[in-house]
């Protein structure tokens, strides 16, 4: 039988409070227990603030929040700004000592945090969705973008002139075969005053971009994403004219606030981790996912009201059963 | 009932008083009179006091959705409004004089909002007039604001799909800027 815990804070300030319950629920997922937020201070694991005072210690478990830019070698500290996988860690340490604990009423020490193995993820099939989008990548960075011609079996050629970020298809896109022996491709090399096979104004490569992007991999990591790097959204996609769903736009929100890895992503939006680099592998080929290589990027906004947190979470549940998204 | 004010503002004739009857399920309550200024955009009315329309979830929840008149939106009453206010969804005609210079100049009016990525961007009327194309929306944003990834669409007021993607977008960028925990380094 699934056990639940309780949480509790002592000290903690409401943004931390909201954070954590918030964190918690979208969790839920990867842990074997049920976690509850409990309204004393008295529950399994306690969350302390930076400056709670040790000796109150009234849980089975009792961590520590560090302060902002503080450092702790501690291995019972989470780490401020708090993220996801620490909690999520901390958490699973929890279950495990729970577990091998039962009925031991005196707070069990977490012992130095086991390294979790790394998340694997397979590479994807070299299907023809993927060679497509290779060769327009490799295409696209090159000193001159050319022209493509993709040949589907039987059907008309499918005509892409990257100078202008144009396509033309004589097929719907959704027709078109995603197996390697199904497309050839021809590279045309042009200057500058070739003629585009493209009729003006065409239809914008992001619109076949982010087609080929969310099949090229069926699942894994395309060879142009890295799942095990965080990305930071550059800009939105123009949703209005991509058929996608509210998860897609779930991911893209997540992505522009803040860096992400595939699993980071999965488990803040609870999306699946397939879909989640479907997304990636898309977003990555429309160039609108940066790898985020550590650069300090400075948040303006400091302040988040925390009530604001579960207010739209509330209010975006009420669109999906609405609209039956 | 709990509820939700949403603002739409947009320079005279970016679809204010459109957008908010294909969202809203009540008739809308408009103010319009007769258009005096034809230079500015084409049509016979332009909205005078405000727009307002309300949409229902679960029968417990209510977005109110007003729309803000241009110059109006220096207004005590429209401050009042914006302190109140979720967020905004900001229309700008793309074949006004200068769309460009109009978004940003909004943006700045309302910065309190973009700060919490309370702000999205739809573009109207662009099969009427194709250029600045979105992306010199996009990338004047990004100089101007380059910590927040503000949505930008092309939407077209009339279609109730286009409008409800810009709200949705609107909802998931407000979670999303308020979930991420707060760090100087992303
Ligand atoms: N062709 C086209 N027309 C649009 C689009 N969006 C809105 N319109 C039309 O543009 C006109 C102006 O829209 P309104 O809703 O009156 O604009 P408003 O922002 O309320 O204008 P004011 O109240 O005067 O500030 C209407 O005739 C709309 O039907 C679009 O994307 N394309
Ligand atoms: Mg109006």
């Amino acid at each position: 039988m699934r056990p639940t815990y309780t949480i509790g804070f002592l000290e903690v300030d409401s943004y931390h409070q909201v954070l954590v319950r918030s964190m918690v629920s979208r969790a839920a997922a990867s842990l074997s227990a049920t976690w509850d937020i409990a309204e004393t201070p008295k529950a399994d694991v306690v969350i302390h603030g930076p400056r709670a005072a040790a000796k109150n210690a009234s849980g089975r478990l009792n961590v520590r929040l560090c302060g902002q830019g503080e450092i702790s070698n501690n291995p019972q500290d989470l780490p401020a700004p708090l993220r996801l996988s620490a909690l999520l860690e901390m958490l699973k340490r929890a279950e495990a000592d729970f577990v091998n604990t039962v009925g031991v009423s005196k707070a069990p020490q977490i012992q130095a945090a086991p390294q979790a193995p790394p998340v694997i993820h397979e590479t994807a099939a070299r299907t023809g969705m993927l060679i497509l989008g290779e060769t327009i990548l490799k295409s696209l960075a090159s000193q001159k973008p050319g022209i493509i011609k993709v040949l589907c079996r039987d059907r008309e050629a499918l005509w892409i002139d990257l100078r202008r970020r144009a396509f033309a298809a004589p097929y719907a896109l959704n027709e078109m075969p995603e197996d390697a022996d199904a497309i050839r491709l021809e590279i045309i090399a042009v200057s500058a005053d070739t003629a585009s096979p493209v009729p003006t104004p065409g239809t914008s490569l992001d619109r076949l971009l982010w087609h080929v992007g969310l099949r090229a991999g069926a699942g894994k990591p395309a060879p142009w994403v890295n799942p095990a790097k965080r990305y930071k959204l550059k800009y939105w996609p123009n949703f209005s004219e991509l058929p996608h769903s509210i998860t897609h736009m779930n991911l893209v929100a997540r992505f522009g606030s803040e860096a992400l890895t595939a699993d980071d992503a999965s488990l803040r939006c609870g999306v699946d981790i397939a879909t989640v680099i479907n997304t990636m592998n898309a977003l990555t080929l429309m160039g609108l996912l940066n790898e985020n290589n550590g650069v300090e990027i400075r948040r303006l906004q400091t302040v988040t009201q925390p009530e604001q947190v579960s207010r739209v979470g509330g209010l975006i549940g009420r669109f999906k059963s609405k609209f039956g998204w | 009932m709990a509820e939700h004010v949403i603002l739409i503002a947009g320079p005279m004739g970016a679809g204010k008083t459109t957008a908010i009857q294909s969202l809203s399920e009540i008739p809308v309550v408009s103010t319009e009179a007769a258009n005096t200024d034809r230079a500015t955009a084409n049509k016979a009315t332009t909205t005078v006091a405000l727009d307002y329309g309300e949409i229902t979830l679960d029968g417990v929840e209510k977005v109110r959705l007003y729309g803000v008149p241009g110059q109006r939106r220096f207004d005590y009453m429209w401050r009042i409004l914006e302190e109140r206010a979720l967020g905004l969804i900001l229309l700008i005609n793309n074949d006004g004089q200068d769309p460009v210079g109009d978004m940003l100049e909004l943006i700045k009016d309302f910065s309190a909002l973009q700060e919490r990525g309370g702000v999205v961007i739809g573009v109207t009327r662009s099969d009427v007039q194709e250029y600045p194309h979105t992306s010199q929306y996009v990338d004047s944003i990004r100089e101007v604001y380059p910590h927040i990834t503000a949505p930008v669409f092309s939407v077209d007021a009339r279609n109730r799909d286009h409008m409800l993607i810009t709200l949705t977008a609107l909802l998931f960028n407000i979670q999303a800027q308020s979930e991420a925990p707060m760090e100087d380094v992303a």
